[in-house]
């Protein structure tokens, strides 16, 4: 089983983690880096420096072609399928292009996550209204996904990755279409989760996000490791 | 404290006991979330592609009709034919009457070929009798004939086992060694009309049974394929989510058994109609007097509606089994 309990203090680990795409396209090149819980760690970097793609490998929604990662003290390639699929259900993934369902409700969208995680229904209808109302999409629960504005589908994203309190969040340019007002609320919300243990891995380009609170930077540069700014 | 408070503690003195129990029933998943979930997934499914479910849903209910339709018919062409058997008797017509000393012998006689239920002779009197009593009112038109006119008989009612028609040739045959025998009647081209009609009714039940399950397998496919494929996107991101296999399958199979299930029921609902309304206009079940119409028995109705499921679910489970590889 794809067991998250805190047994040690690092809850992701990466290790010379490479990724090409046909034909030679290195997306990601001998990146190691690693996350504790309860940190919030920002990638940044140019469009093109891997920042996407080395999420992906975290969450195998790609498949490295180098090196390893582990989270929670396992190799996630050594897991197996319903292992795999266990553990995606702690990982919490706030995707660049949102991939909600336009038709649905925001509820139904965000509850889905829950619902794969077989929560009573009751749980899911109160977790959902608490996100909601952090991320100031309250009156909207009912409204389907396809009315939304860009940035309000953005936080409709974040609040289904946030949904089932994971262990591990990652968020692909999770404030690249909100407001500062938005930003901050977003922001917020990662801290409420890092301070309740989760470790939260967010690529970025908004410096208003990394700047804050001093956390600690990861900057990759042509797919590979440039830079870390911050204690570790 | 109230009984509620008190009962919501105790397991709470066993976690405190077993941590680890905690984590155990944390990865039980209960019937009732799991159950919703399901449901509200199939409800998406149905909502989704409603037009194709509607259409599969008429489809499977009138491929159970007109299979119904003509087992219904064969079953009751089969009732009839059992009770013309036990009517069914063989007439050996006679040059001269036999002597009631003679009559235990060629019982005997008869009887040795076998699987007779009942021998009887039937005197010149006896026939016209018989005639006389059958014209009622008009058997004045006796009056100037004697018994002579008609040739005595012997009546030989074979036992309802003894149904086939190679049978009956045979025991006709042997009857015409008999001595005196003049001729054997028992309505030989009737019977081998009612035969053939018989056979072609199994043929046609046989030849639907199999067209109609090559149908259903094809259109419940078909329709699982279009839901899966109207739903590819969402799939994909449930996949993402973690879902495992329970939560993206099922749903699938139960729009199968759905399907299947209630078609079955309601194209054995519509025949029922179509039944109930045909004894009516056509003279109650006891049709002309001849037939006494039956519809299907509730074990058999059950029986349709288990393998009409058992098909469209199973149809479902190889169609998704291709389409879902995960």
């Amino acid at each position: 089983m794809a067991n998250l309990a805190p047994t040690t203090a690092t809850m992701v680990e990466c290790i010379k983690l490479g990724k090409i795409y046909p034909p030679d396209v290195e997306a990601v090149q001998e990146v190691s880096l690693a996350a504790a819980r309860g940190e919030i760690l920002f990638i940044t970097g140019n469009s093109g420096a891997g920042k996407s793609t080395l999420l992906k490998l975290i969450c195998r929604q790609e498949i490295p072609d180098a090196g390893m990662v582990i989270i929670g003290g396992r190799d996630i390639a050594r897991l197996g399928a319903t292992q795999l699929q266990r553990l995606r259900r702690r990982i919490g993934v706030a995707y660049q292009d949102f991939r909600l369902l336009p038709q649905l409700s925001v509820l139904r969208n965000v509850a889905l996550a829950m619902e794969i995680d077989y929560r009573p229904e009751r749980k899911i209808r109160r977790r959902v209204e608490e996100l909601l109302a952090k991320l100031d999409l309250a009156d909207k629960l009912e409204r389907p996904v396809s009315e939304l504005s860009r940035g309000e589908q953005q936080r409709v994203a974040i609040a289904r990755a946030a949904a089932n309190s994971p262990a591990l969040l990652l968020a692909d340019e999770p404030t690249g279409n909100l407001d500062e007002e938005s930003a901050a609320l977003v922001l917020a919300l990662f801290g409420e989760l890092a301070a309740a243990g989760g470790t939260v891995i967010a690529a970025t380009h908004d410096e208003r996000l990394y700047r804050a609170d001093g956390h600690r930077v990861l900057h990759l540069e042509r797919g590979r490791r440039a830079a870390t700014e911050g204690a570790r | 404290m109230n009984s509620r408070t008190g009962s919501s503690r105790a397991p709470n003195r066993k976690l405190a006991k077993n941590p680890n129990r905690r984590i155990k029933k944390k990865d039980q998943v209960g019937f009732s979330p799991f159950l919703a979930g399901i449901l509200r997934q199939t409800g998406r499914n149905l909502a989704r592609t409603w037009t194709t479910q509607l259409m599969t849903l008429l489809t499977v209910m009138l491929s159970v009709l007109i299979f119904a339709f003509f087992l219904l018919i064969h079953l009751n062409t089969i009732a009839a034919g059992t009770r013309l058997g036990e009517e069914l008797r063989l007439t050996v017509y006679l040059a001269e009457e036999i002597n009631p000393e003679l009559q235990p012998r060629i019982e005997e006689r008869i009887r040795q070929f076998g699987a007779i239920a009942s021998v009887r002779f039937v005197s010149r009197q006896q026939s016209f009798e018989r005639f006389a009593a059958r014209l009622g009112e008009e058997r004045d038109i006796l009056d100037d004939l004697g018994p002579d006119v008609l040739p005595p008989a012997i009546e030989v009612i074979p036992q309802p086992g003894l149904l086939g028609l190679g049978d009956l040739e045979q025991l006709a045959a042997y009857l015409t060694t008999l001595p005196d025998a003049v001729r054997v009647q028992y309505g030989r081209e009737w019977l081998q009309r009612f035969n053939n009609f018989n056979h072609l009714l199994r043929v046609v039940v046989l030849v639907s049974a199999t067209l109609l399950t090559l149908n259903l397998i094809f259109v419940i496919s078909h329709t699982i394929r279009l839901t899966v494929a109207a739903r590819r996107e969402e799939l994909e991101i449930m996949r993402l989510l973690g879902a495992d296999q329970s939560f993206i399958r099922t749903p699938f199979l139960a729009e199968g058994l759905i399907q299947g299930g209630l078609g079955s029921a309601l194209g054995l609902g519509a025949l029922m109609l179509l039944f109930h309304w045909a004894v009516g206009q056509f003279g109650g079940t006891g049709m002309l007097g001849l037939f006494t119409l039956e519809f299907l028995p509730w074990p058999l109705l059950l029986l349709i509606i288990g393998a009409g499921t058992l098909l469209c679910t199973a149809s479902s489970l190889v169609v998704i089994n291709k389409s879902l590889r995960i």
